[in-house]
């Protein structure tokens, strides 16, 4: 499915932003799995320095294969599914709207998507040390509507983000209090 | 009393039919959502590469193993009494 697919485009819509979270927060996943990898190994070197005759009966090393076998394709489904939960967080910025899909889980996924000229406040967060290196951060935003929010989470470069929602809001509204929509032909 | 190494074989496929469900559904929640990108297919791609080594591997380790051998789980020497089965492990000299 394409993005267009995904977001239901309009005919007047043109995407301007497609954003997921930076990839250096993903970093302390890829860090633990390769952790968890070299589990098997270590305990492989300790059992046989102290039961060193302990693999070599047929049934326990043929047990412990099929052990280790399911630990590493269980360790392969976990971080694919937490690979998963990170990537399919995405925010789509529109010239129309915004959409937020959020993936809480494997199972569970939370859409939501607010017009651009019911924007009211947008605001940019960025702290500690590596997101101000790296330049990434929260995006609030938020409406005139008490229950309507979005908050974008560590965002590659938020304040140029920020920057050009205040703009498309602002173009959006005009269309909106001009009594136009983007369909409908200048007189 | 007595258990078949194949019970064990038998766990193993019930636990690879259960990773491969769920691999499919990562997959589709991929391609659902709008995300095949380059970096959601080389994350696939090492997964499943992981996935054929690591089977590749336990064929490999587990040629020629006798499926139809028995684990005891209940032995008369854990309790003292005679018996010329083996202990599981070797005792350690300090």
């Amino acid at each position: 499915m394409h993005l267009s697919g995904f977001i239901k485009q309009k005919s007047y819509e043109k995407i301007v932003y497609v954003l997921r979270r930076h990839p250096i927060t993903f970093v302390p996943q890829v860090v633990m799995f390769v952790l968890l990898l070299a589990v098997p190994v270590g305990l492989y070197y300790l059992i046989n320095s102290l039961f060193p005759n302990l693999l070599a009966q047929e049934v326990i090393y043929t047990l412990g294969v099929l052990f280790v076998s399911m630990y590493y394709l269980s360790v392969y489904l976990f971080f694919f599914t937490q690979f998963i939960e990170y990537y399919l967080d995405i925010w789509i910025i529109t010239n129309d709207r915004m959409v937020d899909a959020e993936q809480l889980g494997l199972f569970s996924r939370r859409i939501s998507e607010l017009d651009l000229y019911q924007i009211q406040d947008v605001t940019s967060d960025i702290h500690g040390i590596i997101p101000t290196f790296l330049d990434y951060g929260n995006l609030s935003i938020k409406t005139a509507s008490m229950n309507v929010g979005i908050i974008a989470y560590d965002i590659p470069h938020p304040n140029r983000v920020r920057e050009a929602l205040i703009r498309l809001a602002d173009e959006d509204r005009k269309h909106h209090h001009n009594g136009m929509s983007p369909t409908t032909p200048q007189a | 009393m007595a258990i078949p190494l194949y019970i064990f074989l038998f766990l193993y496929f019930l636990f690879l039919a259960v990773f491969i469900t769920f691999s499919i559904i990562h997959v589709y929640h991929i391609v659902a959502t709008a995300s095949l990108t380059f970096a959601s297919l080389t994350v696939t791609f090492i997964i499943s590469v992981l996935t054929v080594v690591t089977l590749f591997w336990t064929i490999q380790a587990l040629q020629g193993v006798d499926f139809t051998q028995t684990i005891s789980v209940f032995g008369g020497q854990w309790f003292g009494g005679g018996s010329n089965e083996p202990l599981p492990f070797a005792p350690v000299e300090f």
